[in-house]
């Protein structure tokens, strides 16, 4: 049977024309021409508000650094954390040249650049890959051969042997017979002794030396590190360094920047034009589609004065539960005002639909608004519990934010709205009565249509579940990125971009040791890049130097000019072993001149050493399945790789642990607000439909779930709820009748879905692949939502009434 | 006095330079020599190559078979040190060392081949990639065409200092290459009984199996 369209409202014949202002008022709520200006306590408040929003955007510290936004308790979060607090390379810049450019355009270039880079102001210094090895190589190896376990570092001195000099020296003539390689030149004039083969043998990789080689042979380097003389601790140090760099490379073609503050400066900067085209493209179409509704902007200025006031309320919360923000949350937090806007939009339409003056009608819209903001808040409440300070930081500005909103929107907005009467369009009215036929004519088929996409939904989840959520963000690569590109040109041209970077942590330079010689051994089938080798070893020190033969080097001396070879064969050996018989005689300077390269090695704080450890051709999977053996040191990956895989392998936990709190959280209060069983059913069934539908329309969208827009998941559960309280307080008021409720609710529900997609669909319009899919994911969640909420609930609601409430409707 | 001037006929025989060929003739004579290098099929010829390097007493010999085959094929096969072989293929650049395994690397992108992708222009009859950081000059001299590349004072990276190529006047084989290194020391490739268009075992330019070349 279907309802009577009878409304419970009376509609005089003029309202039936589409004026909904001039049907009788009750006398309990006389229309007066209030405004705030003539509230003094709420106009305290506002102004009280507007002070506190001034103290906290003075004294807010306004965090730019990623880092703080993650776990701190994950190995790769402390890992980069630690790498960019004591470690320089992450002040370093590379100007990459691409790889097709011909070698002397190269060259002239960066011969062109190079004393410019130099001059700039806080650059310290400026190198190809492999010349600053090359400069201190002699006192680099003498420091790694003098640190040899005492069983290398007699395979060291066995090689200094006299008779075993002569053959070698002897042999030099042969092995430059034959093909001419500069590179292999180099070597050969670096260690005509072989005397580095004690450095692990096989086990070294040479991809340093390679780099060192190519600079000894005189090719022009595949790239520039151009180095800051400060840290670059955030954003801003990171833009204008980057930026400085950039504007020296000019006109230069063929070249890019990568490194770590590019990456930051890029992503910044890009985030800062993404959140003003963002904002501006969200209020530029809220202003259009609210006027599409209701013919009128003034309105929108007051809603969007209480909305920036309910943000001021955030920002002093997070003044002062946090005393500092980051700018990722502010900017997901002003995208989340899109929710909040609902409040305000239901009042709106309320007032301009004739029903202010009807104190019940107003009662209840203000319990649904309550418990819809305290549902949602709760629901972004439960994100409080989550393992990611960002989204901790980021639920607190959000529900208070949502409070603070249903709070203006009922105690603020209805002040300004009497003070002048709004105006519904009557299109508004004859489209809810036409759409309430619509529905109710089509019922069995939208039904049916209903249930097969449920069908649909739950064997895609069923069957697709691997389409649907792909757990890693490597289809989200930057492929516009410009560090990015350079970044794949030198993994083109620069075989240590392929090293995995560890920092390997322990109290004794031993247990550092083991720990590098067990992790390389887990990893890289035990090989290790050169630098491993550089790591001190106090106790083999100690026993290296009593081995040490005095009087080598007057010997080798002595043996390079008895082969006929001058200094330039002569002068890197020489120099290795004039350091090591220093180090033998006790003299501390022995390797000074390696000191600030080895300091970006290793460093010591309050008893426990840090060292940088590279593993070769890892930097792809820099953590084995299973993650690290037992190891006596503690090893922390500085790697964004591993990041991603932790932090989706957190978010992936987060989601089902939050999950279930925030079930709960929503069954409570739905629970409460319902006090029906039926009602509590209908909602969550919305709910179910709600996420079933949104399934189907990933498949027929051929888009997936990432481990960002996974958390679109909760967000989604807030709305179906809100809308689906809503929708149901109105049905139970009405008593199922199809035609009042659409009268009260299609248009709001409509204009906060679509308010909701365009504040939520914003994040499309940025040049983030991994944002434009949160922001995709979001909108078919909320078409899916509003569907569901608007046909489908009303239609299951009307299936589930018992005869009583049907009679009752009649 | 007879001395004195036997010894002035002597150097100003021995130093005085020969005039450059004027650019016009320079020109037709690069024309010349490419279009005959580009009719080229093939060219074969045994060379000795010697290395002079700083610091090192003696100079280093080495001796073998040079054998090219158009468009970009290049074999050298060394007899001293006996069992080195390089090989070239396209942008493929092959070289193994005696008692070791074959090593691929690239012509273009690893330092092994830099030496001789000038050597593949050169008889490819197409200026070398870095021509423009190089002063030409040629002169006609005993029968020959001497070409002297010297790098310009603006030049940039450790370029060759000069490149001196010696061309037959009458069949335009190259005799002799004369690399000055950057650092110092030299590098000379004399070549001997050249043959041009002369059928080549295919045999020698296919791709190097370990175990078999």
């Amino acid at each position: 049977m279907l309802p009577s369209t009878t409304p419970r409202f009376t509609f005089t014949p003029r309202h039936r024309r589409g004026n909904f202002r001039s049907h009788a008022r009750p006398p309990e709520f006389p229309l007066r021409r209030v405004s705030l200006l003539r509230s003094p306590i709420r106009l305290l408040v506002v102004v009280a508000l507007l002070i506190g929003g001034a103290w906290a955007g003075f004294t807010l510290r306004l965090e730019t650094e990623l880092l703080p936004l993650l776990p701190g308790h994950l190995p790769s979060v402390r890992g980069l954390a630690e790498f960019q607090r004591r470690f320089a390379s992450e002040r370093e810049v590379y100007v990459v040249a691409d790889p097709a450019l011909p070698e002397a355009e190269r060259a002239f270039a960066f011969q062109k650049l190079r004393p410019v880079l130099a001059a700039l102001p806080g650059v310290a210094s400026v190198a190809a890959p492999g010349e600053d090895l090359a400069k201190d190589w002699p006192q680099l190896s003498a420091w790694a051969v003098w640190n040899l376990a005492p069983e290398n570092f007699s395979r060291a001195l066995a090689a200094l042997a006299p008779e075993r000099v002569q053959t070698q020296l002897a042999a030099i003539p042969e092995k430059l017979a034959g093909a001419p390689d500069p590179e292999e030149l180099a070597k050969l004039q670096l260690d005509p002794l072989g005397l580095l083969s004690a450095l692990g043998g096989e086990n070294a990789q040479a991809n340093e030396s390679t780099q060192m080689g190519a600079f000894l042979s005189g090719e022009a380097p595949p790239f520039l590190i151009v180095r800051s003389a400060e840290p670059l601790g955030d954003f801003w140090k990171c833009i204008a360094f980057t930026d400085a760099v950039r504007g020296a490379i000019a006109g230069q073609s063929g070249l890019l920047l990568t490194g770590r503050p590019a990456f930051t400066a890029e992503i910044s900067r890009q985030m800062r034009g993404d959140m003003a085209l963002m904002m501006g493209a969200a209020s530029v179409l809220l202003c259009a589609v609210f006027w599409a509704f209701y013919r009128t902007l003034r309105p929108l200025g007051w809603i969007l004065f209480f909305q920036a006031l309910a943000l001021i309320v955030g920002l002093i919360v997070a003044r002062i539960c946090f005393g500092s923000l980051n700018v990722i949350s502010m900017g997901f937090a002003s995208i989340l005002l899109g929710v909040s806007m609902d409040y305000s939009i239901l009042v709106y339409h309320h007032f301009a639909s004739g029903h202010d003056a009807q104190a019940k009608v107003w009662a209840l819209l203000q319990r649904g608004i309550w418990f819809s903001a305290v549902t949602t808040a709760a629901s972004f409440l439960v994100l409080a519990f989550s393992s990611f300070p960002g989204l901790r930081e980021l639920s607190a500005l959000v529900a208070a934010g949502l409070i603070a909103s249903a709070l203006f929107a009922m105690w603020l907005l209805p002040l300004v709205l009497r003070s002048r009467q709004p105006v519904a369009p009557p299109i508004l009215d004859r489209a809810a009565q036409a759409a309430a036929r619509g529905v109710n004519r089509w019922r069995r088929p939208l039904l049916a249509g209903g249930v097969a996409v449920a069908l649909l939904g739950g064997a895609l989840a069923a069957f697709r579940a691997d389409r649907i959520y792909v757990a890693g963000m490597g289809q989200f690569q930057p492929a516009s990125s410009e560090a990015w590109r350079a970044q794949q040109w030198l993994l083109q041209s620069d075989a240590s971009v392929r090293d995995a970077i560890y920092l390997v942590q322990a109290r004794t330079w031993e247990e550092v040791k083991a720990g590098t010689s067990a992790l390389a051994a887990q990893v890289s089938g035990g090989k290790m890049s050169l630098w491993s080798y550089l790591l001190p070893a106090p106790a083999n020190q100690s026993a290296n130097r009593a081995t040490w033969p005095a009087g080598t080097v007057a010997r080798l001396r002595a043996d390079f000019e008895t082969a006929g070879l001058g200094e330039e064969w002569s002068a890197s050996t020489l120099a290795l072993c004039t350091a090591l018989e220093n180090a033998a005689a006790g003299n501390a300077d022995a390797f000074r001149a390696a000191q600030p390269l080895l300091s970006t090695l290793a460093s010591e704080h309050d008893g426990t050493i840090t060292a940088v450890v590279r593993l070769p051709d890892a930097a792809e999977h820099p953590v084995p399945d299973g993650g690290f053996a037992q190891n006596p040191a503690e090893i922390l990956p500085v790697s964004w790789l591993s990041l991603g895989e932790e932090l989706t392998a957190l978010a992936n936990h987060d989601l089902s642990r939050l999950g279930i709190w925030m079930l709960a959280a929503l069954a409570t209060l739905c629970a409460l607000a319902q006090r029906s069983v039926r009602l509590f059913a209908l909602n969550f069934a919305a709910l179910l439909l709600a996420l079933l539908a949104l399934v189907v329309l990933l498949a027929a969208t051929g888009t997936n779930l990432s481990p960002l827009s996974l958390l679109s998941v909760p967000l989604l559960l807030g709305l179906v709820i809100d809308y689906s309280l809503h929708i149901l307080i109105a049905l139970e008021h009405s008593r199922g009748d199809l035609t009042t409720t659409y009268q009260h609710l299609a248009a709001p529900v409509l204009l906060t879905g679509l308010s909701s997609c365009i504040g939520f669909g914003a994040p499309m319009l940025t040049r983030q692949p991994a944002l434009r899919n949160f922001g995709l994911v979001m909108d078919l969640g909320i078409i899916a939502a509003v569907a569901t909420c608007l046909v489908l609930l009303p239609l299951l609601y009307r299936a589930t009434q018992t005869g009583r409430d049907q009679n009752g409707a009649s | 006095m007879k001395l004195l001037i036997f010894l002035l006929f002597l150097g100003t025989t021995l130093l005085a330079e020969p005039e450059p060929l004027s650019f016009a003739k320079a020109k037709a004579l690069r024309t010349r020599f490419e279009t005959r290098q580009r009719d080229t099929t093939s060219w074969t010829a045994t060379f000795t190559q010697t290395l002079t390097m700083p610091g090192l007493r003696a100079s280093i010999a080495s001796e073998g078979t040079f054998t090219f085959r158009a468009p970009d094929a290049l074999r050298i096969e060394f007899t001293k040190p006996a069992g080195e072989l390089v090989l070239i293929l396209g942008d493929r650049f092959f070289l193994r060392k005696p008692a070791k395994r074959v090593v691929e690397k690239s012509l273009s992108r690893d330092n092994a081949g830099k030496p001789f992708q000038a050597l593949m222009s050169l008889f490819q009859g197409r200026p070398p990639e870095n021509e423009a950081q190089f002063e030409p000059r040629v002169m006609n001299e005993n029968e020959s065409y001497i070409i002297t590349l010297t790098k310009k004072p603006e030049a940039t990276g450790k370029l060759p200092k000069r490149i001196t190529n010696i061309v037959s006047e009458s069949t335009l084989d190259v005799r002799e290459v004369f690399v000055e290194l950057p650092a110092g020391g030299s590098l000379r490739y004399v070549f001997q009984d050249p043959a041009r268009n002369r059928a080549v075992d295919a045999n020698l330019f296919a791709v190097p199996v370990e175990g078999r070349d």
